[in-house]
């Protein structure tokens, strides 16, 4: 079966909705989203708990709810939309090779082209614990979609690895469905994860959280039995003095998450090796013109109300591409992370627009501080700008905006650092 | 199992929440359902309702998927 489009969007979660929304509200015509899973929504209809749309919709919904609002309003477009239809490739002449159980194979030509696959949880720390490989270890999310969307339940007597959002999310999540999570370790000092999690989830249900801890070894025959723990000194490495024994038969593993970017390294679109998502301009597009890119799959967000506001600026940068209406910079300007700064998203500023006053970046820093200032530098070294920050940690990206005055026609280099004022 | 994802309206006392749970998990619904449907009145007795959060559809199983 061959088709054309003017755009296809690969993911049907938060990126993927926002984008095909907004592409439809700056006269995109022929537009198609593309699904694996059965249902729309990406990772939103198992996170069933509150917290999204504070932002967005100024309405504190849980994730089917905020899922929903952008489907509901697919329904009343003449978007078309394949649910479980996998992509296995996609050319860089934005040819798209994708399967499902009704079409059999399809081919489809696209004018442009967005990635919103979003990402997967890490799982090489269960791998990289020495110890049997009993049954009863899983990610946070697996364990969350058995829970929420299958109806299963993973285990009773739980240990979590890993203070993230999920980890935290998903020890609440157990207790209330009757297990015992016996503790919550994280390797770090401090947590990646939101604080109001940490309190609703950790302190509220009398869970333990053991900063500078880890999961030193597991053992179980054929289900999980107990792990040992140790505390870490400050190179994450085990103290052994500190080994306790936890007996449990069920780990949930909260490390990180890996934006999937399989089908856009096929490309050739290059990634940035600390996103691990394509390298973009202003407009979330990659080097090849055309092909953008958004959310989670782009670089791992905070919030659900963040990558829809990122699907926004795609969908509007998709209108204006097929109109022709853009004009380049020459040379673009790059955007480097300097001290305390591990990576900043648009990495380049590629457009001259008319109009336009500021440009909002993001970025996630290295290291917790507070008090700091965040100083855009030019390329001999004078600060441009200057912007205060109380407290600035990993687990909550930062964003500021550059205004368009800064951007000289000569300016080649923007460096971004953090110092403590 | 078909499941359908709940909330309560409002806050409930979180000394509830534990038993709310056994409550929720005895509760039956017939598809179709819509979101903001009420799944249950007044739930432990403290004035709140439960509320679907998500869209089902009926499917018939007669019919081969």
């Amino acid at each position: 079966m061959k088709l054309e489009y003017d755009l296809v969007i690969i993911g049907g979660g938060p990126a993927g909705l926002a984008v095909a929304l907004e592409a439809r509200r700056n006269t995109v015509k022929d537009i198609l989203l593309l699904e694996r899973d059965k249902y729309l929504g990406g990772i939103l209809p198992q996170c069933i708990h509150n917290g999204f749309g504070l932002q967005y919709f100024k309405e504190e919904l849980t994730g089917p709810e905020y899922a929903e609002r952008f489907i509901a309003k697919l329904n009343n477009t003449q978007i078309d939309v394949k649910t479980e239809t996998m992509v296995i490739k996609i050319t860089p002449d934005k040819r798209i090779i994708a399967i499902n159980r009704d079409d059999g194979l399809l081919h489809i030509q696209a004018k442009t082209v967005v990635l919103a696959m979003g990402c997967r949880e890490r799982t090489r720390e269960a791998i990289a614990i020495p110890g049997n490989r009993p049954a009863g270890i899983f990610t946070a999310g697996t364990a969350q979609r058995y829970i929420n969307i299958e109806g299963y339940m993973p285990g009773r007597e739980v240990v979590v690895l890993g203070s993230g959002d999920i980890g935290m999310i998903m020890a609440r999540r157990m207790t209330l469905e009757g297990a015992r999570v016996k503790a919550v370790l994280e390797i770090m000092p401090f947590s990646t994860g939101l604080i109001r999690n940490k309190v609703q989830c950790l302190d509220d249900f009398n869970i333990p959280l053991k900063f500078n801890h880890t999961i030193t070894r597991i053992e179980g025959r054929k289900r999980v039995e107990r792990v040992t723990v140790s505390q870490v000194d400050k190179n994450l490495q085990a103290i052994s003095e500190t080994e306790e024994e936890i007996s449990c038969d069920t780990i949930l593993l909260s490390v990180g998450l890996i934006p999937e970017n399989e089908l856009t390294r096929e490309i050739g679109i290059e990634l940035d090796p600390i996103t691990r998502g394509p390298i973009v301009n202003e407009n979330r597009e990659t080097e090849i013109e055309g092909i953008f890119t958004c959310g989670n799959v782009l670089h791992v967000h905070d919030l659900a109300d963040f990558v829809s506001e990122e699907g926004e600026i795609v969908g509007r940068a998709v209108g204006e591409y097929l109109k022709r209406d853009r004009k380049f910079r020459s040379p673009p300007i790059k955007i480097v992370p300097g001290e305390n700064i591990a990576y900043i998203v648009p990495q380049h500023i590629d457009f001259i627009v008319p109009g336009r006053k500021k440009i909002k970046i993001f970025m996630r820093v290295k290291k917790p501080a507070e008090r700091v200032r965040i100083n855009l530098l030019d390329d001999k070294g004078r600060v441009l700008g200057s912007y205060r920050k109380r407290i600035v940690t990993p687990g909550e990206m930062v964003s500021v905006y550059l205004p368009e005055v800064l951007l000289d026609d000569k300016l080649k280099n923007i460096t971004i650092s953090i110092k403590r004022d | 199992m078909p499941l359908v994802s709940v909330k309560t309206e409002k806050a409930i006392p979180k000394r509830l929440l534990l038993k709310a749970m056994v409550e929720i998990a005895e509760i039956e619904v017939k598809a179709p359902v819509k979101i903001g449907q009420v799944i249950k009145d007044d739930l432990m007795r403290t004035g709140v309702s439960l509320v679907a959060t998500r869209n089902i559809k009926r499917v018939d199983s007669n019919l081969r998927s």
